[in-house]
């Protein structure tokens, strides 16, 4: 009897859980809703219409202002993307399509249309990376820093629910694969959202923007020029100096480069 | 069937049982008939079916007893579900010159860069009226390398062949070309002339002749090999052409022929020119007269130069695809009346002289009225004197899309005529059709469906950037990440204090289970606490009888407190002794000690003298009640 009733209080324990993952998801919806105002649309719309028009000046002022008011919105990174390229402007184009695919990891069309622009560039970095940095980079990128939060908090709570269950309903029980496996998840999400974190915050990539870019072997322009990289190319920067950034190529080529030539994504 | 022996047998299925196939090409070889009368003709075709390109008519082994020609190939097309598939026919004839059971050895096929055989085959060669009585084998020169008598048949007589190729003005061969220049894809043929004063007997090719950047075919060779006798340096020799290939040179530059080595069996003393006629008529080819002592040579004819001039560029044709001999081109359609969605099937025949093999069907400009499928080509190659020609027919679907009158259009075949030295451009007739309109969807027709018309290819005809999306954001996907987000995190949260406190509670539970005095002194504030709620419900109460129950109550709690912190019996405690273990707790001058001393006799006098008790005493007694829980807890914890 005793025992009953203290499971019908672990559930109760339980059904609170819940419902407070579902009110936070709730909550969220409704002011989330509230944000997306009317005149944004239209604004929205507007700027569809100018590129459909060809007006893609005015379309990327738009564009423009939506992102920086949205900027968790792929879309309109995208379509900024979209009419850079349209009004010949490649560089920026391509860090559009990047921040796009920052918060929309999984677009088909923005992997077209960076795959089509980096098939434009001038210049091209032979990736010399190890196989598994590649590997790592392609699964990182399939996901934003949120769901990879997702990802840890829910294996964390999978985990942490096991381990609840059997301290109350089985105490004393050993450990089994179930719950070893649950802390494995666990720990692996740990691990990636830990390198994401890293891609996003330490090693954060950015894009030349100027048609030439002089990259020299130190912070200053009295140092000499190591090598030139032409617009749109992906580089990853890695320390920073004022008016002076460190960057890393995929071919494992390094140098330093004014700031006003790239732009981080 | 146990797991190493289903392997073993499966390898042998694919090693053994199917020798012949490899990725999507099959050599077969058929007789057809299994038994035949000397002198009768039996046709052998070589099947070559999924190979690409060129492939050579095979050279058949040095058949005892049969005489063997080459009488041609043919060739099919097919596409099925969008592949193509192709067929290569070469047909021989063999006369049988003995009776006997023989068993063909396996046939030599090179397609697609690698080397098949076939499998060995029998028949069985019955004497006819004619040769009846001597039906024992000739005697044989060398070792039979194509047909082997079957078990009971006697065997030719073998003698070891003694090689020479020592130059012998005696007997040479002679490798030539009918022209020295030609165009790309003109026909080139290569003959070989054997010219000997010797008893001869021709044995076939010790080393095959060395033609790279060339279509090559094999020419049929007459049954009856011609010879002549002609004078070369003032002497006579009998010359007779042994072999013909037709080479189709694939592009422009010079090029040299390496024709190879031929291999004879020679008489050893040449014949008086007054027997010539005799002894060639008796032996030459035929593994004739094989009596006297006889001596292999090999014969290397020297290497031909020649060369391939590019095409003229003046009237080239747009629509010319480098095709050249001399063609006519016709074409004819099924029917002139149909409905929608109804196939038409034109057949475009092209034939004349030149390389059949590589002719493509015409191009089909682009009718958007019509869906068209190429549903099938073949081709049929045959002998034109010296010349190399045959028929290639395509067969088109056309399928009206709409009603009304539409027309195939002419189709425009070019060439270039290398007598004439000029390109030639042939048309089709057009076809007019009268659609009538229908109802019918379109299906692609069994007939194309199940004989293979290919399904076209989708084509990407350039690149650009994806659209944008016209879509406004809705957010829900934001939404529910970022409230699953902090849902888990706070439910984590949450969890882990549950689990905290699980592991606290697991781990008081084992220290009481091992002391359960412990556990008393424990709990026994909690227990007191949850007691004097209702002693604190019947305080409130104006009822004369729950007076007594309350004081009871007091009592009850006071004394069970006091067991469970001492470590005392419930019910056999004695007053003494709680009194005793209070004295040496708190003191016997404590005034908390005189104030339960009191209370205890509140309690008891209550109990004992019903009503002379006061009700402000019952203030007074949870007072010091709970005074003396706060205490002993402090005193014993």
């Amino acid at each position: 009897m005793i025992r009953h009733k203290k499971r019908s209080h672990i559930l109760s324990f339980a059904a609170l859980i819940l419902i407070v993952v579902l009110a936070f998801v709730c909550g969220m919806g409704k002011r989330a809703n509230a944000q997306m105002q009317e005149d944004d649309k239209m604004t929205f719309e507007s700027a569809n219409q100018n590129y459909r028009e060809g007006k893609y000046s005015d379309a990327i002022r738009l564009y423009q202002g939506l992102a920086e008011k949205y900027p968790g919105q792929g879309v309109f990174f995208y379509n900024l993307g979209n009419s850079y390229f349209r009004n010949g402007a490649l560089g920026k184009a391509i860090l559009s399509y990047e921040r796009a695919r920052l918060h929309e990891p999984r677009d088909k069309d923005i992997y077209y249309n960076l795959k089509y622009l980096n098939g434009l560039l001038e210049y091209r970095v032979d990736d010399k990376r190890n196989w598994y940095i590649r590997t790592g980079e392609i699964v990182l990128q399939r996901f934003t820093v949120k769901e990879m939060g997702v990802l840890l908090l829910m294996t964390y709570f999978t985990f942490m629910a096991g381990n609840s269950f059997v301290v109350f309903f089985l105490p004393g029980e050993p450990w089994k694969w179930k719950r070893k496996a649950a802390l494995t998840l666990f720990l692996v999400f740990a691990v990636l959202f830990g390198l994401k974190q890293v891609e996003e915050n330490v090693l954060k990539d950015a894009i030349v923007t100027t048609q030439e870019a002089e990259i020299r072997y130190g912070p200053s322009a009295q140092d000499q020029v190591a090598f030139r990289l032409g617009e749109g190319l992906k580089v990853q920067v890695i320390d920073s100096r004022e008016k002076w950034s460190r960057i890393l190529l995929a071919n494992r080529e390094s140098g330093w480069v004014r700031q006003s030539d790239i732009a981080i994504v | 069937m146990n797991k190493s022996s289903f392997l073993a047998g499966l390898f042998c299925v694919f090693a053994i049982g199917i020798p012949l196939f490899a990725q999507d090409i099959l050599v077969t070889s058929t007789f057809d008939k299994r038994s035949a009368n000397v002198n009768e003709e039996i046709r052998l075709t070589i099947r070559v079916t999924g190979s690409q390109g060129n492939i050579q008519a095979p050279r058949l082994p040095d058949f005892q007893g049969f005489d063997t020609f080459y009488t041609g190939r043919a060739s099919h097309l097919t596409f099925v579900n969008g592949q193509s598939s192709s067929m290569v026919e070469f047909s021989y004839v063999l006369i049988p010159k003995v009776a006997g059971r023989f068993t063909l050895a396996p046939i030599q096929v090179t397609a697609g860069g690698r080397v098949f055989r076939t499998d060995a085959i029998s028949v069985e060669i019955l004497a006819d009226k004619g040769t009846m009585g001597r039906a024992t084998p000739e005697p044989a020169q060398a070792q039979p390398s194509g047909f082997q008598p079957a078990p009971g048949v006697q065997a030719p007589p073998v003698q070891a062949p003694q090689v020479s190729s020592q130059p012998d003005e005696n007997i040479f061969v002679q490798a030539w070309i009918d022209k020295e220049a030609v165009y790309p894809n003109e026909q080139v043929l290569l003959s070989y002339s054997l010219y000997t004063r010797y008893d001869t007997r021709y044995e076939g090719f010790e080393e095959e002749p060395q033609i790279s950047g060339f279509w090559i075919e094999e020419f049929p060779m007459d049954r009856n090999i011609e010879r002549e006798t002609v004078r070369v340096n003032g002497r006579r020799y009998i010359k007779a052409d042994i072999r013909k290939i037709a080479l189709f040179p694939t592009a422009a530059a010079e090029y040299t022929i390496q024709p190879g080595t031929l291999k004879v069996s020679v008489r050893n003393e040449p014949q008086q020119s007054s027997i010539f006629d005799d002894f060639f008529s008796d032996s030459f080819f035929s593994g004739g007269s094989f009596f006297a002592r006889r001596e292999s040579r090999l014969l290397r004819p020297a290497p031909i130069r020649f060369t391939v001039k590019p095409f003229p560029d003046e009237g080239k044709p747009d629509g010319f695809t480098g095709v050249v001999g001399d063609f006519r081109v016709s074409a004819t359609v099924d029917k002139q009346e149909v409905k929608q969605n109804e196939p038409v099937t034109m057949t475009l025949i092209i034939q004349g002289q030149g390389n059949i093999e590589t002719l493509n069907m015409p191009k089909l400009p682009e009718l958007p009225e019509f869906r068209i499928y190429e549903a099938d080509a073949s081709s049929q190659l045959f002998k034109s004197g010296d010349v190399i020609g045959g028929t290639k027919t395509f067969e088109v679907v056309f399928i009206p899309k709409q009603a009304g009158r539409v027309v195939i259009p002419k189709l425009e075949f070019s060439f270039f005529n290398p007598q004439r030295r000029q390109y030639v451009t042939q048309d089709t007739p057009q076809f007019p059709l009268t659609v009538e309109e229908s109802t019918e969807v379109f299906q692609l027709p069994s007939r194309i469906a199940d004989l293979g018309a290919y399904k076209k290819n989708i084509e990407v005809e350039g690149r650009d950037i994806r659209y944008i999306n016209e879509k406004y954001p809705t957010g829900v996907k934001e939404r529910v990440v970022k409230g699953l987000y902090y849902g888990f995190a706070v439910s984590g949260a949450l969890l882990t204090l549950l689990y905290g406190f699980g592991l606290w509670r697991h781990r008081t539970e084992r220290i009481f289970a091992k002391d359960s005095a412990l556990r008393r002194r424990k709990l026994a504030r909690s227990s007191a606490a949850s007691s004097i709620k209702q002693l604190k419900r019947l305080m409130k109460s104006k009822k004369g009888t729950e007076l007594g129950a309350y004081y009871e109550g007091v009592d009850k709690v006071l004394t069970q407190y006091l067991s469970d912190k001492f470590n005392l019996s419930t019910f056999g405690t004695a007053r003494l002794d709680l009194e005793r273990q209070l004295e040496q707790a708190l003191g016997s001058g404590d005034s908390l000690y005189q104030s339960i001393l009191e209370l205890y006799r509140l309690c008891d006098e209550s109990r004992f003298a019903r009503g002379t008790v006061a009700e402000e005493h019952k203030v007074e007694a949870l007072n010091i009640l709970q005074e003396t829980i706060a205490r002993v807890d402090k005193v014993r914890q």
